[in-house]
């Protein structure tokens, strides 16, 4: 009788404990039940800091994340409002399964990469997109300029954001508007200075050195992740090698005559076959750009659509492409997108708006590395302007627009397969 | 051909020409009109020297430049190539003489004189640059952006001492003895004079639009100040020179309030007061700035509150007529409630108390209708709340409530307090009828229209209250299938909050409890009655009796919660600890268990002062209760325990 009992007891102690110790993963769904997006990618990253392997469950539900439980990430998850689910090795085999089945894909995620943001010293009357989901999903990062470009700081890093920036040495084209505000004659003096400290004559000579050294950079391994002006004026200056495409009004010498015929496109990351705005008084750079149709459109009408990849064979655009939705809205920008003809057959494109022939997202490979460029400046602010407040990112934590932009930074953690066929 | 191309390369260089950057007219007249083939021939030159710049020639270029100029002198582009050309090879004579020239041809032309005063300051002779600024500055002394320009400049490279001379400098020659006080006194402040950082201050606030910045700017001065003693004694000082100085009281005032001299203090803004001649402002701003700081520091300082209440009733005193009067009135009851809710019950307390009744009382019949209003509703609050005197009360409200009715107003709120005053003084029928009355007066919701029903009016808020209450009223009665049914009733139609979650909880226990033994509701109804008669001790009794006597009741997890919360009201906080901790223990998946756990925390963070074990206990409900309800206001508690523990060890938020 009192083995009997004894055995009793301890069945229902196994089978009280059981449930508890099968529930050995953490699932962090990103399709619509996720609460908070753009949270769960500071948690993966901060996990994959604290030597968690996270498996990237590409097109399952909306890109989810799969971990081991344990340290603190659950506690982490509530206090961040990331909603999670406790999956036991039975469910994950399922899981796996229909992975293997559907256009899905696992990706490991091996170590969180290291983030540089280039951003000028002196304070910019308009806010990086990029900086501030970084910010909101406490993913630390490190700011460079060109001082710790041109030094050579960019190997201590894995990844390199560039945002609202002219590589062109033109301040922006700000000119026509702005040429008398406070900022824009700081902005010129601080760039000056900078240029002559560093051995250049004029700024847009220091620029091309930058650019060029960024070049290098994604060459050697790096991954560059571009959005907004950064992305048509950086191929714009390392198609100018040897020649001025500046107008007088910013370098006080005249532009190089025949200039546009004289452009080198096979320096360029992304574009090829572009023409030069050289009139100092406009505020676009080339006809890269195609914020006059995203005008037309207006806030209302204006969406882009991600492209579908296959996962297994193209996990890197996948990975790129992870959204919980497929149609996201649309965003203005100094550069807001690129004309389809002007785009380098080499390069993937991941994203456009339908029947038009603007793009609104891009990826490449350069050498060893990649680069990523996404036209417009804020996704959760349809036209940003000089002076505007910031985004509050606490009203937007389920934006597939930011999720475009957090999914570059954790892609270059992954581990790179073998191709399968 | 050759005629097409030399068009176009004209055409080029007359558009480059024409469009250079603007310049002051002197430098434009300086270089004289070219001829086409002038403007030809400087173009090809330009470009030569470019070339030799490419190819790293950068002599030939220099040499290049130095020729262009020659045969076209006084041109700011052959100038500007030539200059970036000397900085690189570092030629700083030439670019010394360069700018030197440009400065002579055109004297308005400011960013040579600063490129000049650079590059002097650059080989350490300060003299010569402030020189030049002067020369700058010469050429209009009552330009004030000059002066600005060049000690801005000084400063950015160094030369605070310079930067200052300049500044008065320009004070003086331009006759404002209150110029360039803010900059001066950052500088003076920069180099560690703190005295004359608050002379300047002081002159700052003579600018009646200043004032508010100056006097914060002292009080700032004095906080970060490790040299107090000096700089109050420069205080003193001023105070004693210009006795008939509203500003400088004014600042006195305020520095001594920041230091703790009260009595000086409060001298000193009376003096401001008098001589400013004014409605008040000194002493309102003065009375909110002790207020505020008093009731919000990590020490409770109730002698500085009573200074900001000593100043406002001042302003009510001086000044009866002052529009300013009411808000003194109101931030001086508030204020001193404020610190007297902080305290443990006891006399001084209730000195407190009365102290703001008696300041609210004072004020009657001096404000605008509103305001007395206002006024009269806060006392009424303070002498039911937090006096427990329903009988002084209940008149007051009565009034307020039959002046809103002739206003055309709501007065459901007020009457519902009314009512409240008649049960805490044992008449409850006439508590019923009260409160019915509240019910009945209110217009139904309309179900037609979603958006209408939606929209929370006063009478709205009323009735709800006034419900609620009835449905205490029948668990005192003994009507308890009513009284659930009613407080369900409520939780259906409140939005989502704690008030709605307050009446879902009680319905549930009340249905729970109906299936006990009926001597836990009647216990429980004994409670809710002594707790309407404002009988805390009496509630308290009740309670302690529901938990010791029916502790497997349904009742008895409301009842702990319950105690908990009366007993920290009273101060008692370890005790309050204690009952929480007890339905942690009893009771871990009752749905009151989140909530003992969250006022745990709340008590540990501001009875105890200990932010850690806050966070402890805020973390606690994250993991052992997903599924609460609060969650968000829980997640926004533990992230300011995390900032307050990171502050430092046991550090106060």
């Amino acid at each position: 009788m009192r083995r009997r009992d004894l055995l009793l007891a301890t069945a229902v102690t196994l089978l009280w404990i059981a449930p508890a110790r099968a529930q050995q993963f953490m699932l962090i769904p990103m399709d619509l039940s996720q609460t908070n997006h753009l949270k769960a990618y500071g948690l993966a990253y901060r996990m994959l800091g604290q030597g968690v392997e996270v498996e990237w469950l590409l097109n399952y539900r909306g890109g989810s994340f799969l971990a081991r439980r344990g340290g603190d990430a659950e506690l982490e998850a509530r206090v961040r409002n990331v909603s999670f689910e406790l999956v036991g090795a039975a469910q994950v085999a399922e899981i796996k399964a229909e992975i293997d089945r559907e256009n899905m894909e696992v990706v490991l995620l091996e170590k969180p990469p290291r983030l540089a943001v280039y951003s000028p010293p002196n304070a910019q009357p308009w806010d990086d997109a990029v900086t501030l989901v970084l910010e909101y999903a406490q993913v630390p990062f490190d700011k460079v300029y060109d001082r710790e470009v041109l030094t050579g700081k960019l190997a201590e890093y894995d990844w390199l954001h560039l945002h609202h920036e002219d590589f062109t040495g033109q301040y922006g084209k700000f000119y026509g508007s702005y040429r008398f505000t406070t900022w824009y004659q700081h902005d010129v003096e601080v760039n000056e200075a900078l240029a002559v400290e560093l051995g250049y004559g004029k700024v847009s000579e220091l620029k091309k050195a930058v650019a060029r050294t960024i070049r290098e950079y994604v060459r050697n391994g790096g991954f560059l992740f571009a959005m907004c002006s950064a992305t048509d004026t950086i191929d714009l200056s390392l198609s100018a090698e040897g020649v001025d495409i500046v107008a007088p009004e910013y370098d006080h010498d005249g532009q190089t005559p025949g200039v546009q015929d004289r452009l080198n496109y096979s320096n360029t990351f992304a574009f090829e076959k572009f023409s030069l705005e050289l009139n100092a008084m406009v505020y676009e750079f080339s006809n890269i750009d195609t914020s006059n149709y995203a005008r037309l459109r207006g806030a209302e009408a204006d969406y882009f659509t991600l492209f579908s990849f296959a996962a297994k064979h193209d996990p890197v655009p996948t990975m790129l492409t992870q959204c919980h939705v497929n149609v996201v809205n649309g965003f203005l920008g100094q550069t807001t997108g690129f004309r389809k003809s002007l785009v380098k057959e080499s390069v993937l494109i991941l994203a456009e708006v339908d029947g038009s022939s603007e793009v609104k997202y891009l990826h490449g490979n350069l050498g060893r590395g990649t680069f990523t460029f996404y036209g417009g400046h804020d996704p959760e602010d349809y036209q940003h302007a000089v002076g505007d407040p910031p985004t509050r990112l606490e009203l937007h934590v389920n934006s597939p627009g930011y999720r475009l932009i957090l999914n570059n930074i954790l892609f270059p953690a992954a581990r790179k397969k073998e191709q399968k066929t | 051909m050759r005629l097409a191309t030399t068009r176009l390369l004209f055409a080029a260089a007359l558009a480059g020409a024409l469009w250079t950057t603007p310049r002051p007219a002197a430098a434009q007249a300086a270089a004289p009109a070219l001829t086409p083939e002038q403007a030809e021939s400087l173009h090809q030159g330009m470009l030569m020297l470019r070339n030799l710049e490419r190819q790293g020639d950068r002599a030939g270029a220099i040499r290049q430049g130095e020729a262009l100029l020659q045969e076209f002198p006084n041109t700011r582009r052959i100038e500007d190539a030539l200059a970036q050309l000397y900085r690189l090879e570092h030629r700083d004579d030439a670019l010394l003489d360069l700018y030197r020239r440009r400065t002579q041809r055109d004297v308005n032309d400011l960013e040579s004189f600063r490129e000049l005063a650079s590059l002097l300051l650059h080989r350490e002779r300060v003299d010569d640059a402030v020189e030049v600024f002067h020369k700058m500055i010469a050429v209009n002394p009552k330009d004030e952006n000059r002066y600005r320009l060049a000690a801005s400049f000084l400063h950015s490279r160094g030369q605070a001492e310079s930067a200052i001379r300049l500044y008065r400098e320009g004070r003086r020659a331009i006759g404002r003895e209150t110029l360039f006080a803010a900059e001066l006194a950052q500088l003076e402040e920069e180099r560690n004079d703190l005295p004359a950082a608050l002379s300047e201050y002081v002159l700052l606030s003579m600018n009646p639009e200043q004032r508010r910045r100056a006097t914060r700017e002292v009080a700032g001065l004095i906080e970060r100040s490790e040299a107090r003693p000096r700089l109050l004694a420069r205080v003193d000082e001023l105070r004693s020179r210009h006795t008939k100085s509203a500003p400088v009281q004014d600042i006195a005032a305020m520095a001594y309030l920041q230091v703790g001299r009260y009595a000086d203090a409060l001298a000193a803004i009376r003096d401001a007061d008098r001589l400013a001649g004014d409605q008040g402002e000194h002493l309102l701003d003065f009375g909110r700035t002790a207020l505020d700081a008093g009731k919000s520091g990590t020490v409770l300082d109730s002698e500085r509150v009573q200074v900001g209440v000593q100043a406002l009733a001042l302003l009510s005193e001086r000044h009866p007529k002052s529009g300013l009067a009411p808000e003194a009135t109101r931030l001086s009851a508030e204020g001193l409630v404020a610190v007297a809710r902080e305290m443990e019950p006891g006399e001084t307390r209730t000195r407190l108390l009365k102290q703001a009744v008696a300041t609210l009382e004072g004020a009657g019949g001096s404000m605008a209708p509103r305001f007395e209003t206002e006024a009269r509703m806060l006392r009424a609050m303070i002498l039911f709340e937090d006096l427990g005197d329903a009988a002084g009360a209940l008149p007051v409200f009565e009034s307020i409530a039959a002046q809103q009715r002739e206003a055309g107003e709501s007065d459901a709120l007020v009457m519902v307090q009314a009512a409240l005053c008649r049960a805490a003084l044992g008449d409850f029928a006439a508590t019923r009828t009260a409160l019915e009355a509240v019910v009945g007066s209110s217009p139904p919701d309309s179900v037609a229209d979603p958006f209408q029903a939606r929209r929370k009016k006063p009478r709205d808020l009323g009735a709800a209250r006034a419900r609620y209450h009835l449905a205490e009223l029948d668990v005192v009665e003994g009507k308890f299938p009513e009284a659930s049914s009613e407080f369900a009733a409520l939780a259906e139609e409140a939005p989502e909050d704690r008030f709605a979650n307050d009446c879902l909880d009680r319905a549930l226990v009340l249905n729970e409890a109906m299936m006990d033994d009926p001597a836990a509701l009647q216990r429980y109804a004994a409670m809710v009655r002594a707790r309407l008669q404002r009988n805390n001790a009496g509630a308290q009794s009740e309670l302690e009796a529901l938990v010791q006597q029916h502790r497997q009741s349904a009742l008895a997890p409301i009842a702990l919660l319950e105690l908990a919360a009366a007993l920290a009201r009273d101060g008692k906080t370890e005790l309050a600890m204690q009952r929480y901790d007890q339905i942690l223990a009893d009771h871990p998946k009752h749905r009151f268990a989140p909530r003992a756990l969250e006022a745990r925390g709340d008590l540990q963070m501001e009875r105890l002062r200990r932010p850690d074990l806050a966070q402890a206990s805020y973390e606690r409900i994250l993991m052992e209760y997903p599924d609460d309800l609060f969650l968000d206001a829980v997640r926004k508690k533990l992230l300011a325990a995390r900032e307050a523990v990171k502050g430092g060890p046991h550090a106060t938020p």
